[in-house]
């Protein structure tokens, strides 16, 4: 290892995070190296200081403690309120969004048919908030071969699929199945910049559910959902509110893979 | 994890829920002061940090029944935290630019004089990468992969962000010690 290595990995030993080899070749290099030791022992002494200037500052988390068990006591004391309301997962956001996505049906007029695309946006609005603000999964392809591989599998009927399922100006960042009520989707994630959009893609199964492009949206947690049909495959465009055009997302993806 | 898991939030026993709740209360709450720091270094004003730890408590909480246990708890309240605040920004971008200037006018005149104070007002000065990857490396105690993990950036980048975020708070202190001995 030559200077610049061990600057590089400094931080790494710092945090006790060296081990086997390249930890002896580091403590080797130390002992030899006067300048490199040199800088190991000042790094330490700025966190030891930067430890005992800001370290004892730790806030007063308790008042903030005692707000959160009362919205958990909240939480098991609606319990007989059906389930699927009570338990949303992210906040008043459940009831917001049921609320919205009633509202919204309403509003399209479809008040009878589109129970299942109703649940459907639920749950692909709930994975896409589960994996991608939670990170709950780690079983992500994320090698462009390997999602390339991913996608001729899933889809083998469909060559070149990603240009056309690729929404303008963004990048597949990740894949991975997911299961959405009992049906097995591709959960697409593409990034435009720091943004990420979610694309859930099936194959129409037999009993396919028609997206329409009608757009649901959360209204506090800011999410909105869209979903799209093409001849043999069916999707759901989640992304956050304001920032992701899921309508547009929704038309222009069921128009090129209607092509 | 397995693919069942997915977008099931919902589909959850409710007699389990006592018992979890007792264990999350166990392994999510000790670790609320140090993601308060944290939230206040993110979004500076103490009202909005606050608001922010509660957010990301009671989304862990809503969805703890995926948690694995065994896996970093603490690491999966800190990224819960921080992808929060991106997504707050993304709705108010105005949010973003917050001063985090230290707030000296609680302490009494020779406090502010302390070596401790001057590493306090440099590490103050640096930009806010800067601070993030110190406060959750130095502070927190994080690895590097977990601060990784918490930032969704690799590895190597968390180290070189460390390394000169060292350089800048050195150079920053060795300035002030100059100007001191120049006026002295
Ligand atoms: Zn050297």
């Amino acid at each position: 290892m030559n200077c610049n290595q061990i600057h590089e990995i400094t931080p790494l030993y710092l945090t006790g995070e060296l081990r086997g080899e390249p930890l002896q070749e580091f403590n080797g290099h130390i002992a030899e190296c006067r300048a490199c030791a040199d800088n190991v022992d000042s790094d330490r002494q700025l966190d030891d200081a930067l430890r005992s200037a800001l370290g004892d500052e730790m806030p007063d988390a308790s008042a903030v403690v005692a707000r959160v068990r009362q919205q958990m006591d909240g939480d098991m004391r609606s319990r007989h309120v059906p389930w699927r309301l009570s338990h949303l997962g992210w906040a008043k956001a459940g009831f917001a969004f049921a609320a919205a996505l009633v509202l919204a049906i309403a509003t399209f007029g479809l008040l009878s048919g589109y129970w299942h695309e109703k649940a459907m946006a639920l749950a692909a609005a709930d994975d896409h908030f589960s994996d991608l603000v939670l990170n709950r999964h780690s079983d992500w392809l994320v090698k462009p071969a390997d999602m390339a591989a991913f996608l001729q599998q899933q889809f083998p009927q469909h060559a070149g699929l990603l240009p056309l399922i690729t929404p303008e100006r963004a990048s597949l960042e990740k894949v991975r199945l997911c299961r959405l009520k009992q049906a097995t989707y591709a959960h697409l994630v593409f990034k435009t910049g720091e943004v990420e959009t979610s694309v859930f893609l099936i194959d129409n199964p037999r009993r396919s559910p028609d997206y329409q492009a009608a757009h649901l949206r959360s209204v506090e947690h800011d999410l909105e959902v869209s979903g799209f049909s093409a001849s043999d495959l069916s999707g759901i465009v989640v992304g956050q509110r304001g920032v992701v055009p899921t309508t547009r997302i929704a038309r222009q993806l069921g128009e090129k893979l209607s092509l | 994890m397995g693919t069942g898991e997915c977008g099931t939030l919902l589909a959850h026993e409710l007699s389990m829920r006592e018992d979890r709740t007792f264990e999350f209360e166990s392994v999510a709450f000790p670790h609320a002061a140090g993601l308060l720091r944290y939230a206040l270094h993110l979004a500076g004003e103490p009202a909005r940090a606050e608001d922010l730890v509660q957010e990301t408590l009671l989304a862990a909480w809503r969805s703890f029944h995926q948690f694995e246990r065994g896996t970093n708890c603490r690491a999966w309240l800190f990224r819960i935290l921080k992808n929060l605040h991106i997504c707050q920004i993304r709705r108010n971008p105005a949010r973003a630019e917050i001063s985090l200037e230290i707030d000296d006018s609680g302490l009494s005149a020779p406090e502010k004089v302390t070596a401790g104070h001057e590493v306090r007002e440099a590490f103050s000065h640096l930009t806010p990468e800067h601070r993030e990857v110190l406060q959750l490396a130095t502070l927190d105690g994080f690895a590097i992969g977990e601060i990784a993990a918490i930032l969704e950036i690799p590895a190597g980048t968390v180290a070189s962000r460390l390394n000169r975020a060292r350089q800048a708070l050195r150079s920053r202190l060795q300035k002030r010690a100059t100007a001191g001995e120049k006026n002295t």
